[in-house]
């Protein structure tokens, strides 16, 4: 194997740094094609930037997981006690409330104020950033399932992955499947659950829960969500102000 | 200008990454509620976001694009850098390019590599952790950073760029031996 020469190292940097003029860079480019050799020795110095980019790289990134782990320690975020079971029983009977209002108090207005607002929310990234590989496997199925529009199968990917692991983003996404799916009554329950939370998707969840509130025809808790978008300035202001202003 | 953000530069510059440890949790949950309102993300985009500003932020540190303090602290930068980061989608998305903003971006390519280039990368990244000083600074800021010879020779108080470069050629021998490399 040749060895690196003085000489050749600094046509390889005047390349690299751009200090050739363009018959030189050709000359220079020749020889790569020419000089398996030559070739070989400078892709090995072209992979030091790339080295050292992935060194500061998986430093950076290790350093922050561990931050990230001791960031969520001392917030200290409420602990979910989410009981399925109660939710069933309740769910079952609400369900029932639910089917008695759709044929005895139906307020097509709520309906048609629903369905001009929402859509389900987007999912864009779905990274888990876990270690284990079969929960990931989970949810990244229930993600697939949700951008399918398979909201019935994805929620109940998401609640098996809930019964597993507590996450505040996929008791969000289990409570937009479920509202999607037409199930407003556990998307309340679910989204209220959020909200005991100190929340990155605050804004998130009281917009849906506006929403699922009035799919549910309940009128008096739907303004109430929306107001809040009003006096808290969030994103969904203008949304808000409008649907307010529909409301019967 | 800022002395504090100022020796946060330095230690970064030097790889000391630790620095940026009280900064990181105190910015993270205002940044992330900034952007999720600013820009509508997930909270999940807007923890990768603020991940994604503060790797800009080091990078543009490492490469010597950012070696003075010219704001009042990182907040100020981590905030101009996801700004930036979103109107590059945005301007992704409309397909236009505009010449601003050259600052702050990281132009490492991610090239795919083949099998033979990425063991070569692996056998390179474990030799640079023995290197040790002075070659491991030279090789990275000239060939990682934007630093000339001549910066070199100042920053690493060299007498000459003919040292500088003598000293190169040397570390790169040294580096090529410990990856078994003539």
């Amino acid at each position: 194997m040749k060895e690196l020469t003085e000489k050749d190292l600094a046509l390889m940097d005047a390349y690299l740094k751009g200090e050739m003029s363009i018959a030189e860079q050709q000359n220079f480019e020749q020889k790569l094609q020419s000089d398996v050799e030559f070739a070989n020795q400078f892709n090995e110095i072209k992979l030091l930037k790339r080295a050292y980019f992935e060194q500061d790289q998986e430093s950076i990134r290790t350093l922050m997981d561990k931050w990230d782990q001791e960031y969520l320690v001392e917030e200290k975020l409420p602990d979910t006690n989410f009981n399925w079971k109660w939710v069933g029983g309740i769910a079952a009977s609400l369900i029932l409330v639910l089917v008695a209002t759709f044929f005895f108090l139906k307020q097509p207005s709520n309906d048609v104020l629903f369905a001009d607002n929402f859509e389900p929310y987007k999912l864009v990234l779905t990274n888990t950033r876990g270690h284990d590989a079969e929960e990931d496997k989970l949810l990244e199925e229930a993600y697939r399932l949700y951008e399918q529009g398979n909201f019935e199968e994805a929620s109940r990917k998401f609640k098996h992955k809930l019964r597993r692991q507590k996450s505040l983003k996929v008791q969000f996404y289990l409570g937009v499947s479920y509202l999607a799916s037409g199930n407003a009554t556990d998307a309340i329950t679910v989204f209220q659950d959020c909200l005991e939370k100190d929340s990155l998707l605050k804004a998130q969840v009281h917009w849906y829960l506006g929403l699922a509130y009035l799919k549910n025809n309940d009128v008096q808790n739907a303004k109430k969500e929306f107001q809040w978008h009003i006096d808290e300035e969030s994103s969904y202001k203008d949304e808000a102000s409008t649907i307010l202003s529909r409301i019967e | 200008m800022s002395e504090q953000l100022q020796s946060i530069i330095d230690r970064v510059a030097l790889g000391d990454f630790k620095v940026l440890e009280n900064v990181y949790k105190q910015e993270k949950l205002p940044f992330a509620r900034w952007v999720i309102k600013k820009y509508r993300l997930s909270e999940e985009e807007a923890l990768e976001l603020f991940h994604t500003s503060v790797e800009i932020f080091i990078y543009n540190i490492r490469v010597g694009r950012l070696k003075e303090a010219k704001s009042s602290g990182v907040k100020t930068y981590l905030y101009a850098i996801a700004k930036n980061k979103m109107r590059e989608n945005f301007r992704e998305q409309k397909r236009s390019v505009s010449e601003e903003d050259v600052l702050l971006e990281v132009p490492v390519e991610e090239e795919l590599l083949d099998e033979e280039k990425h063991i070569k990368l692996n056998m390179l990244k474990k030799a640079l952790e023995s290197l040790g000083s002075p070659c491991s600074e030279i090789l990275r800021m000239f060939y990682y950073g934007e630093y000339s010879n001549e910066e070199i020779a100042e920053s690493l108080k060299y007498s000459n760029t003919n040292s500088v470069k003598t000293q190169k050629y040397k570390c790169l021998k040294r580096l090529r031996a410990l990856m078994g490399i003539k």
